[in-house]
Formats: C-alpha cells, sequence, structure tokens
C-alpha cells in the first residue's frame, strides 16, 4: 500500500486527477486549478470523537428544519436518570448538537456557569435534592441567565406542576414519554429565539 | 498525546481496587465506577479506549449497561471487556458478545492475562489518537495550500496584466505580485 502511494507523481497525492500546473503554447503557466486541490474525503470514525464538546458527523443526520436550526447547538441535561439521558444524548448527538451532563441540580447550575456557550437546558422535574424547579430558580438568580431557554421534561404531571414550574422561571414544559420530533420542534423554536412553537 | 483512560465497572469495591492494582504500571488513567448508571455517566462527560464491565451487578447489569453504550454512536466504537465470575456458565460469555464486548475474561482470572489485553486495546486507542491527530495535520496543510493557490493565482494575474500595456509591467502591479507571492510563501512555510 505504501509502495503504491510512493509511486504516484505528486498531483495524485494531492487528491485531484490533472495536473497542478498547466503550461499552454507560450510556456506561460496557466491559473492553478483550485478544484485539484479538493480536500480528501473525511476519513470514517475509528472511535468516538475525542472530545465529548465535539459534534459528530453522521452523513444519515435528519435534516428536518428543526434539526438544521439545532445543528451545532450546545444543550445542558439536568436529570438523574441515566438510562434516558443516555438515549436522549446519542439522539440529539445525531442531529449535530454537544450534550453537556449534569445528574443533579447544583452540577448543572455550576457546568452552566462554566459553559457560557449553553443554548438550551434541559431540565428533568424530579430529581432528589434539588428538584427541577429549585434548579431554576438557582440559574434565573443569575442575571446573564435570565432568557436562557430552560425546557421541562416530566414523567408524571401532577395539577398544578406546571404553574409552579412555569412561576420558577421553566420556559416550556414537555410530558414524558419524550416524543423526540416533539421535543425537537419545541427546542428549535426556543434556540431561534421564536418563543414556544 | 492524552492519556488512554480505562472504565473499569464493578459493584464490588474491593474488585475494583484490584482492577486499579492490576492496571498500575500501565500508560492510563482509570476511572472507577460502582454501578452501571455511574458508568454510563462517565461516558457522556469523557471518552475512554477501553472497558472493564462486570456482567452481574444489581439494578443495572453488564449487559444492560453494554447495550446503552452500543446504542450510542459516540460510545459503540469502544471495546468491552467483560469480567463474569460464572466460568461454569459458557452462555454468559455468549450473551456478552451478543451485546457487542470485544472479549470476556472469568474471575478467577490472572492479573497478567487481563493486563496483555488491555495494554492491546490501550496500544489500539493510542494509534487511532495518531491517525485523528494526522488526519487534522493534512487538513491544515490542504487548507495552506489552498490559500497559497489563491495568491498564486492572484501574482498570475498581476504578471498577465502587462499585456495590456505592451509588454510592460506597471509598478503597482508588480507590486501586487510580490506580494501575493509573498503570501503564498509564508502559507506554504507552515
Amino acid at each position: 500500500m505504501c509502495d503504491e502511494a510512493e509511486a504516484l507523481p505528486l498531483p495524485e497525492l494531492l487528491g485531484g486527477g490533472g495536473a497542478l500546473v498547466t503550461f499552454g503554447p507560450t510556456a506561460r503557466p496557466a491559473a492553478v486549478d483550485l478544484s485539484a486541490l479538493s480536500p480528501p474525503p473525511a476519513p470514517a470514525p475509528l472511535r468516538a470523537a475525542p472530545s465529548p464538546l465535539r459534534p459528530l458527523k453522521d452523513p444519515e443526520r435528519r435534516t428536518t428544519s428543526a434539526a438544521q436550526q439545532l445543528d451545532g447547538a450546545t444543550v445542558l441535561i439536568v436529570d438523574d436518570d441515566v438510562r434516558n439521558v443516555f438515549a436522549l444524548t446519542s439522539a440529539l448527538e445525531m442531529h449535530g448538537m454537544t450534550v453537556l451532563y449534569a445528574d443533579n441540580g447544583a452540577h448543572g447550575v455550576r457546568l452552566l456557569s462554566e459553559h457560557p456557550e449553553v443554548d438550551i437546558v434541559l431540565m428533568d422535574a424530579m430529581m432528589p435534592d434539588m428538584d427541577g424547579n429549585e434548579t431554576t430558580r438557582a440559574i434565573r438568580r443569575n442575571r446573564r441567565f435570565a432568557d436562557l431557554p430552560v425546557v421541562f421534561l416530566t414523567a408524571k404531571a401532577m395539577p398544578g406542576d406546571r404553574e409552579s414550574s412555569f412561576a420558577a422561571g421553566a420556559s416550556d414544559y414537555i410530558t414524558k414519554p419524550v416524543d423526540l420530533d416533539e421535543l425537537l420542534e419545541t427546542m428549535a423554536g426556543w434556540v431561534t429565539g421564536r418563543g414556544p412553537s | 498525546m492524552n492519556t488512554a483512560r480505562v472504565l473499569l465497572v464493578d459493584d464490588r469495591k474491593d474488585n475494583l481496587l484490584a482492577l486499579e492494582a492490576i492496571m498500575q504500571g500501565l500508560p492510563v488513567q482509570t476511572v472507577a465506577a460502582h454501578s452501571g448508571e455511574e458508568a454510563l455517566k462517565h461516558l457522556l462527560v469523557d471518552d475512554f479506549a477501553v472497558i472493564l464491565l462486570d456482567a452481574q451487578m444489581p439494578d443495572m447489569d453488564g449487559f444492560e449497561t453494554a447495550r446503552h453504550i452500543k446504542r450510542r454512536e459516540r460510545t459503540r466504537h469502544v471495546p468491552i471487556i467483560f469480567l463474569t465470575a460464572a466460568d461454569r456458565d459458557s452462555h454468559l460469555a455468549m450473551r456478552g458478545y451478543a451485546v457487542g464486548a470485544v472479549d470476556y475474561i472469568t474471575k478467577p482470572f490472572d492479573p497478567w492475562v487481563l493486563r496483555a489485553k488491555v495494554s492491546v486495546f490501550v496500544e489500539l486507542w493510542a494509534k487511532s489518537e495518531q491517525l485523528l491527530a494526522q488526519g487534522e495535520a493534512t487538513r491544515v496543510r490542504d487548507n495552506a495550500m489552498r490559500a497559497a493557490a489563491v495568491a498564486v493565482n492572484e501574482a498570475l494575474t498581476a504578471l498577465n496584466s502587462a499585456d495590456a500595456t505592451g509588454g510592460e509591467l506597471l509598478p503597482g502591479q508588480r507590486d501586487r505580485a510580490l506580494a501575493a507571492l509573498d503570501r503564498a510563501q509564508r502559507h506554504l512555510s507552515i
């Protein structure tokens, strides 16, 4: 394989077919053919990307408009149920998002202060110690996060839960089991600043 | 170069300590998880070269943990070595392979065998890290060549302008060509 590569003329190695510089009848150099410098195809990922903060590139990524608007967004998930989070993270990563994760409210607030690039927070309502409402109040106490979208995900909603979450500063409220398309639609609405969709 | 991280997953503290001791001296950073849930939490924030996964754990066992890992694009390629006490139950090993384990080892095991297996995966990880770095370097070089080509074309345009002035190169065009060639040179000298 190496021998074959070494035998190739330089232009071939540079990824193009024809010569990079061609000489006309007057022996004057023609312009460099930029198409000959096309980038090599991206190598298939050998393993997971080295940094959890780098969004995945996936050719089969969904291309709905909501998904497109969310491509490149950074999401903070605050949820103690790691089974749910792992599946949700996987889905969001497939749509080009970078996911940060906290398994409790205090950690979530800390992560947020360390990562100003967070575009939206997905908040589990029911968590031991600090619940979603308390965590959201703590987030809103910082003026920087006054307008940060905080979308609540909740398993069993009791009457009045919704209202108390909105009073705590929730931007939106989705009941589990979460429909992924619905969630993406809602998230895109908030990330693009359109508000509730 | 980053240090390879090895995720050790076992519900028993003494087993985790033993695994950490076995890994000592290898060029790795060990991260201990006391449950499948804790393992998944680590996998949400860090990348690992290899996972040593106890098959039998309360609540989320090794098989369920592995299924979650295999379903996520970012973690599905991380090699998993199952650790199982049930040497009499060979079907457990088959279950491990079925969920995507690359290897399994039955307890009690020879520490040197486990060390050797982990070393292989750590070396593979280091190689793929190297490939990723090389790919990145190639992309950087490709961009530099592209920028140099643009500058060379600009110089050519300036030089060709002499055609319009009967072979005479105006000083302004000459300076433009020189500046462009200078830029091309800088792009290529990275």
